[in-house]
């Protein structure tokens, strides 16, 4: 039977290292995919999720309970990611003939086997190539994610018609990168 | 490809930590960390506590000393205009700067007057400029 969250949160703000233990046990796979997801790197998303769960610990006093806990730490792993984001900006793009493989494997791949990471990670770095940060972080919590409105704008602060809008543009920039992978098999539809 | 099949392949992928439990124990080393450096902080703070209220005492104490000298000096100023002037007993009189003769004593190394021949007043003249040597 798994650990009543709130029990363990009143713990945590006692300093249980015991009970913050649990916590991250609980909740470590699911920060780590949301951190991959936006930062397209395994090493950088291992990284973001350890100073995730360190600033969890240290912010532990100001969680307001009536809010749900995973939006409050995805907010964090989520500004977080974003500073990684700026940092590694300047790293060397993803060559168009890695990506073409990327896809090429993934297309292969059975539905039932395992991708692999590295696969996901160049095409998700190589789609979202380009894009202004906002929208790289809207895209992956709705499309991928698949995340509510309400859910993205509670975790990144932006109201309803800037969710919109910025998925709009990461949709038609995305659209374009795949068309270039893509272009002997013809233009690329969203749906 | 449609863009939408590409994006389902990805979100149906589930990118997995390799090692749950070596990240686990380097985020628990971390937060002990933290931990150690805030007691640590405390005594830091108790520290400079202790240190601030010593030197505010040190600074009462000087003042309070300061205060008390001074009016004594200021008492006996009063005291030297408004009674005769203090008699220092023998042994010692101040002769001159720098130099006190017991009494009965010559006063052959005074400063004043270098008397004797000019071997003997150079002497004179650097015992007198620097008497303690």
């Amino acid at each position: 039977m798994p650990p009543d969250l709130n029990e363990l949160i009143m713990r945590i703000r006692e300093k249980d290292e015991a009970a913050f233990k649990t916590l991250v046990g609980m909740y470590i796979q699911p920060a780590y995919r949301l951190a991959f997801r936006i930062l397209g790197n395994e090493e950088e998303a291992e990284e973001t999720v350890q100073d995730t769960f360190v600033r969890v610990w240290q912010k532990i006093g100001s969680y307001d309970p009536s809010r749900e806990f995973p939006t409050w730490m995805n907010r964090i792993l989520v500004n977080l990611s974003l500073d990684r984001l700026e940092k590694i900006r300047r790293s060397p793009l993803v060559p168009i003939e890695q990506a073409k493989q990327a896809l090429a494997d993934l297309r292969s791949s059975n539905p039932g086997k395992q991708t692999e990471d590295r696969d996901i990670a160049v095409l998700i770095r190589y789609l979202a190539e380009g894009l202004p940060h906002t929208q790289r972080l809207v895209f992956i919590l709705r499309d991928i994610e698949g995340l509510s409105s309400g859910e993205v704008e509670a975790m990144t602060d932006l109201k309803e018609t800037s969710v919109k809008s910025n998925l709009y543009y990461a949709r038609r920039s995305i659209r374009e990168q795949l068309t270039r992978i893509t272009a002997k098999e013809g233009s690329v539809k969203w749906s | 490809m449609e863009l939408k099949e590409v994006i389902g392949r990805i979100r149906d992928h589930q990118p997995v930590l390799k090692e749950p439990e070596r990240v686990t124990e380097s985020i628990m080393k971390a937060i002990s960390k933290e931990s150690q450096r805030g007691k640590s902080g405390t005594l830091l703070f108790v520290q400079r506590l202790l240190a601030a209220a010593s030197l505010a005492l040190l600074l009462i104490f000087g003042s309070e000393q300061f205060v008390i000298v001074h009016k004594v000096s200021r008492l006996e100023t009063q005291l030297s205009k408004a009674g005769p002037a203090p008699h220092y007993p023998d042994p010692f009189t101040l002769v001159s700067a720098g130099m006190i003769t017991a009494p009965g004593t010559q006063r052959f190394f005074s400063a004043e007057k270098p008397r004797g021949p000019v071997f003997l007043r150079f002497i004179q003249k650097q015992l007198a400029s620097n008497p303690l040597k």
